[in-house]
């Protein structure tokens, strides 16, 4: 099935790789366009599932699954892919940039060589370079991927998802969660690429407005280290969700809200403010 | 104010404000008035006591279905709630602290139904008139309830049934159901709750089905006096379980935006349910919901389905075609002797009767306005109404989400209207007919492509009157407080005395 009814599935053609695409772009819809980048292991599918359609009543939303080539995986590689298909389906105003976990840096680093491109960016989940907590459990994973990728599924459950959050279902939900897990082509290379990119200087130079979103219980990229995008970008307000890593599955509500209200009027919150919580 | 020796609040003399009904709604306007402490208001109340939905409805497994933490006010946390999803009673006595705590119950006069409420337009003021004498206030608030007016099936014969007959908002604690032969006629948010409790004690249980909801499983479970405890102590630990409660309830909001890959995997989630509790292919086939998930309220329960597998409980889904002294006879040629009949038929919820009741300028009354569906300004505020803010009335119920936080909402609307209107220093504000048009066709374009218009069923969402999605809001929880909760005197006009003696409309800025 389909991400939504409206998503138009396509391919971009970059240098020797196909990239997927799903754009909801109808004749005459001249709303906004927001892009969505995925995390780690995912795609649009698996981590947009429900923040797709949530946008897609508002904007227009163009998911990009991102490839993994032969050989060393760099983040221009991956910057390269969405720039692609950017320049394809969407070249004629700057778009909403939205990028999740790995997806985050991705369009960090789209937004420091395509400002041209990029009319905001909203970064969840992200961080600016892994430190040794980070690279511990990055370690970890490739060890028990290399041993027992059935450890690695209730492992990667256990890190991905914020403490409240799993506490909150039961048995068989938690081993649903655990079951679900898959480990598509690529991911090793991406985990290698989690260990080594580096966002260092190059946030100052990003001019876009953008919105900083950490989760209060990742324990996979801890607020700690998302806080530090919101230290470097000049342009910045900082909003905290009560999740994990797993934002976009944990929250999709609330996360659809945040990015909507900050595409609407991206100076709502003034640029170095943390945002009010929603009221609830 | 003053008090009369009764103890209710001096009829001779104008108010402020005065708030009809001892809901959520009547009670958390009553409370935010209070706290501001700036004007003085009188609640009247039909009934003797407070509470609205929550005092009516204690027929036996009455029990919210948006959990407590949630379904209460954002300013009165409750550390002490027992369940995830609290009891009938315990819920009531919340409202009954409410109206104490926040000193609201010597403003209250009970007994009091509204039967009309006059906008007397010289005196800029609000005439009111029940059994407990005349009021008179600048500023009318109605919190009479969406759910409130108990409606019972069209069925030959049944005002003439020999046994008894009751509706489930007006549960007849006389009548001893042990033994008996019952019937229960509806399969919906109510009935599912009856009827496992009733099963327990009856002789024999016959369900009267429609249409098959959709049942989820209902993640219901006791507090720990550990958690009680740190509620009590960290207050902010409730306030993180309510967001967690509410951003949960709003993810089910997808769902009713007709996305497909979400609509099947939330119905999935109920036919799975469905499957794990029944195993009689016949039974399952009648319990099978016929239209799209989320189209009519989706109903919780993990006690419903199994009650059906006991010896004594049947469930009809032919349809009634009348009542025969104490027979209803069914339209496949069956029939059913009963000692009682509970209608679990829900309320009138499209046509309110407190529309009969409200007369704006030119002695108009709402009824008319609202003669093909009901439609609000910010879901409040209605043309030819000055002064008049309605709470919980169109397009505010939530398929997903707690009704508190909508009447929250508004009351800080109504709050910043009233504010607003006094600083200016005008005597009566009443909305734009065109901004409340434009409001109804931005309401109306949202609701394009939701399940309630497309999902193939009939339900109370839309008024069958216009076609129209007119006592839901079509957007999440947390939209409807963004549209309506702040206040902007824009579409306002104000009416000012001219030299003629003749009042003209005029916009306030
Ligand atoms: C069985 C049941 C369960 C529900 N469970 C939930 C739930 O879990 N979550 C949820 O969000 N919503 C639920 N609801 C919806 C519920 O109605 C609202 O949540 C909320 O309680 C409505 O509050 P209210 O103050 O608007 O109206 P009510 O609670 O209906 O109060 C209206 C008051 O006005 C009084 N009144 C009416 N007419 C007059 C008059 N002419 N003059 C004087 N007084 C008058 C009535 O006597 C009543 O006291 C449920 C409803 C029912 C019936």
């Amino acid at each position: 099935m389909k991400i939504h009814p409206d998503a138009n599935e396509g391919l971009a053609h970059i240098g020797a790789l196909s990239v997927p695409f799903h754009d909801t772009l109808a004749p005459e819809d001249s709303r906004n366009t927001i892009v969505l980048i995925h995390g780690t292991g995912g795609s649009a599918k698996t981590h947009f599932r429900t923040l797709f359609p949530m946008l897609a009543a508002r904007y227009r939303v163009l998911a990009v699954d991102l490839q993994t080539p032969d050989g060393e995986l760099t983040l221009g590689a991956l910057t390269e892919q969405v720039a692609g298909v950017i320049d394809q389906q969407a070249p004629a105003r700057p778009v909403h940039v939205v990028g999740y976990s790995l997806g985050a840096l991705v369009a960090a680093d789209l937004a420091a060589s395509r400002p041209e491109s990029v009319a905001s960016l909203t970064l969840v989940a992200g961080w600016v370079r892994a430190d040794t907590q980070q690279r511990l459990r990055n370690r970890i994973w490739h060890r028990l991927f290399e041993s027992d990728q059935d450890l690695l599924r209730e492992f990667v459950t256990w890190t991905a998802y914020g403490h409240p959050f799993l506490a909150g279902r039961g048995d068989a939900d938690i081993q649903a969660l655990v079951d679900a897990r898959t480990f598509p082509e690529g991911i090793a290379e991406q985990m290698r690429l989690n260990a080594v990119a580096d966002l260092t200087g190059r946030l100052a130079g990003i001019t876009a407005p953008s919105l900083v979103i950490a989760g209060a219980h990742d324990q996979m990229v801890p607020a700690r280290q998302t806080r530090l995008l919101f230290g470097g970008l000049p342009n910045a307000r900082y909003a905290v969700i009560g999740s994990g890593h797993a934002v976009p599955h944990e929250r999709p509500a609330q996360l659809f809200q945040l990015i909507s209200g900050f595409v609407e009027d991206p100076a709502a919150t003034p640029a170095d403010e943390v945002q009010e919580p929603i009221f609830v | 104010m003053e008090s009369t020796p009764m103890g209710h609040p001096a009829s001779d003399s104008p108010v402020d404000v005065i708030i009809v009904g001892t809901g959520f709604g009547g009670l958390g306007m009553g409370a935010k008035l209070a706290r501001e402490g700036k004007r003085s208001f009188i609640i009247l109340e039909r009934d003797e006591e407070v509470g609205g939905t929550w005092r009516d409805n204690h027929y036996p497994g009455a029990a919210c279905d948006v959990p407590s933490h949630l379904y209460s006010f954002s300013f009165r946390p409750n550390p002490e709630w027992s369940r995830m999803f609290a009891p009938q009673q315990e819920i009531l006595d919340y409202l009954r602290s409410v109206a104490r705590d926040e000193n609201l119950l010597e403003r209250m006069v009970f007994g009091a139904e509204v039967t009309g409420a006059l906008w007397d337009e010289a005196a800029a003021l609000w005439k009111v008139t029940t059994p407990k004498g005349e009021f008179a206030a600048r500023t009318l608030v109605t919190a009479v309830g969406h759910l409130s007016e108990p409606k019972l099936p069209v069925i030959d014969g049944l005002s003439d049934f020999s046994g008894h007959l009751f509706h489930s908002a007006q549960w007849n604690d006389e009548i001893d159901l042990t033994g008996k032969r019952v019937g229960i006629v509806g399969s919906g948010a109510t009935a599912i709750q009856v009827l496992p409790e009733v099963a327990k004690v009856a002789g024999e249980v016959v369900v009267f089905q429609r249409s098959a909801p959709y049942v989820t499983p209902r993640p219901d479970r006791a507090y720990t006096e550990e958690e009680k405890g740190l509620f009590r102590k960290m207050p902010e630990v409730m306030q993180e379980l309510r967001e967690e409660m509410f951003w949960s309830n709003e993810e089910r909001y997808a769902q009713r935006r007709g996305t497909p890959t979400l609509v099947s995997a939330a119905a999935q989630v109920a036919l799975d349910h469905l499957h794990r509790q029944i195993e009689d292919t016949e039974l399952r086939r009648k319990l099978t919901p016929d239209y799209t998930f989320g189209c009519k309220r989706v109903l919780k329960s993990s006690d419903y389905y199994p009650t059906f597998t006991q010896d004594h409980v049947h469930l009809e889904t032919g349809g009634i075609t009348r009542v025969e002294g104490n027979r209803v006879l069914g339209r496949d040629g069956g029939s059913h002797e009963l000692d009682v009949i509970i209608a679990c038929t829900g309320f009138e919820a499209t046509d309110l009767p407190i529309a009969y009741r409200i007369f704006g300028r030119d002695g108009q009354p709402l009824s008319e306005r609202w003669a093909n569906g009901m439609q609000a300004y910010a879901t409040t505020a209605v043309h030819g109404f000055p002064n008049l803010w309605i709470i919980n009335g169109p397009n505010t119920g939530l398929g997903h989400n707690s009704a508190v936080y909508i009447a929250e909402a508004q009351i800080d609307y109504i709050m910043a209207a009233v504010n607003f209107r006094d600083e200016a220093g005008v005597p009566a504000l009443e909305v734009s007919g065109e901004a409340e048009d434009a409001f109804m066709d931005r309401v109306d374009h949202l609701a394009q492509g939701t399940v309630w218009l497309e999902g193939g069923c009939s339900s109370w969402y839309v008024d069958h009157r216009n076609g129209r999605l007119t006592t839901l809001w079509p957007e999440p929880a947390y939209t409807f407080r963004q549209v309506n909760a702040p206040f902007d005197p824009e579409p306002y006009l104000t009416w000012s005395p001219d030299e003629a003696g003749e009042h003209i409309l005029a916009g306030v800025r």
